[in-house]
């Protein structure tokens, strides 16, 4: 019966190599089971927090994908908790073509997603005409205007684009916020009792400029 | 009788090894959670730029632009395909499909390619999106 006894030492050496393969098996690949479990709860939380910050009605969004470079330059940690309540006790980063923006937390590792935004900086310019009594100043594009108006401008009726904005037959005076539309240039019309002297009326336009960039958003845990 | 006896513990040992083998093997290869990730990236890029080309951006609504009419989009196609371009990121290739026609290259059969249909007034523009 020499036979058996043979076999239970080949036994215990299958059993040992079994065992280890077994065990490297695990090492390698609990690794990839750590990362199918947490990355997808990190990815819809990255995706979570972009869909925020790219909204309309989001913190630095003023239309959609369009973000105000104001706003985004004044974003910090604190700010961000504020706006996107789903940041705390995350760590998350927001770049924006690469260079941090906000950071709360070490986001080491965790999931990024990516959005193609334009970055939209708009500078108040503001102009100081004399026009005469039924003058027209050329706006160039811009969303909305502020006109101030002294009594000694005489004026009685702003128009922007062929509409009458404001009127007021004893003579318009204060400082009047027009909603223009900033898809073209606008024709601004004064109606008064005499011209618009220099200084007595003031228009501040704000111009922007795009900038397209990617802005990313990594959360980790 | 220690002549030629093959040990058969040490066969099923060695068939049992090969399984374990096997399966970590298709864990580290075959994995197709970076297919997907790449996919979902690549769609929000076309969301994005359909969303962009549609409403916003210098010179105005590029895609409204372009479908005003046939004319329209001879003229601006290169316009369209360059601003699609500029604002895709840089290691991203796009098309544009329109009711009037298309600009860009064709997207590759055999690669993750993002997808998303922008709907305007003068029809539904399709955005693909795809890594060179």
């Amino acid at each position: 019966m020499t036979r058996a006894q043979a076999n239970l030492v080949a036994l215990a050496v299958a059993l040992v190599l079994l065992t280890a393969a077994v065990g490297v098996a695990l090492a390698a690949t609990s690794g990839a089971f750590v990362a199918a479990d947490s990355e997808p709860r990190d990815r819809a939380a990255a995706r979570g927090v972009a869909d925020r910050l790219v909204a309309a009605g989001g913190p630095l969004a003023d239309r959609p994908n369009v973000l105000n470079a104001s706003v985004v330059a004044d974003l910090d940690a604190g700010a961000l908790h504020a706006a996107v309540p789903a940041t705390r006790n995350r760590a998350v980063r927001v770049t924006l073509n690469g260079s941090v923006v906000a950071e709360t937390g070490d986001a080491a590792g965790g999931a990024t997603v990516r959005r193609v935004v334009l970055l939209e900086r708009t500078e108040a310019f503001t102009r100081r005409p004399a026009l005469g009594q039924n003058g027209t100043l050329r706006l160039a594009p811009t969303a909305s205007a502020t006109v101030r108006l002294d009594a000694a401008a005489n004026v009685t009726a702003l128009w922007a684009a062929g509409r009458q904005v404001r009127h007021d037959p004893a003579g318009l005076v204060g400082t009047f916020d027009l909603a223009l539309d900033r898809a073209g240039p606008t024709r601004l019309r004064v109606n008064g009792t005499g011209p618009v002297p220099p200084g007595a009326m003031t228009v501040t336009t704000r111009p922007w400029s795009t900038e397209t960039a990617v802005l990313a958003v990594t959360v980790d845990g | 009788m220690g002549r030629a006896q093959l040990s058969l513990p040490l066969l099923e040992a060695g068939v049992g090894v090969l399984l374990v083998l096997a399966v970590v093997a298709a864990l580290a290869l075959g994995s197709p959670a970076d297919a997907g990730t790449d996919r979902a990236q690549l769609d929000t890029y076309a969301a994005d730029l359909g969303t962009v080309l549609a409403t916003a951006g210098d010179g105005g609504p590029r895609l409204a632009t372009a479908l005003a009419s046939a004319d329209a989009f001879a003229d601006n196609r290169s316009a369209l395909l360059a601003r699609a371009r500029a604002l895709a990121p840089a290691n991203v290739l796009v098309r544009v499909e329109t009711p009037l026609g298309a600009v860009g290259h064709e997207p590759p059969r055999d690669r993750p390619v993002g997808v998303a249909r922008v709907p305007t007034v003068d029809g539904v523009a399709t955005l693909w999106v795809w890594y060179p």
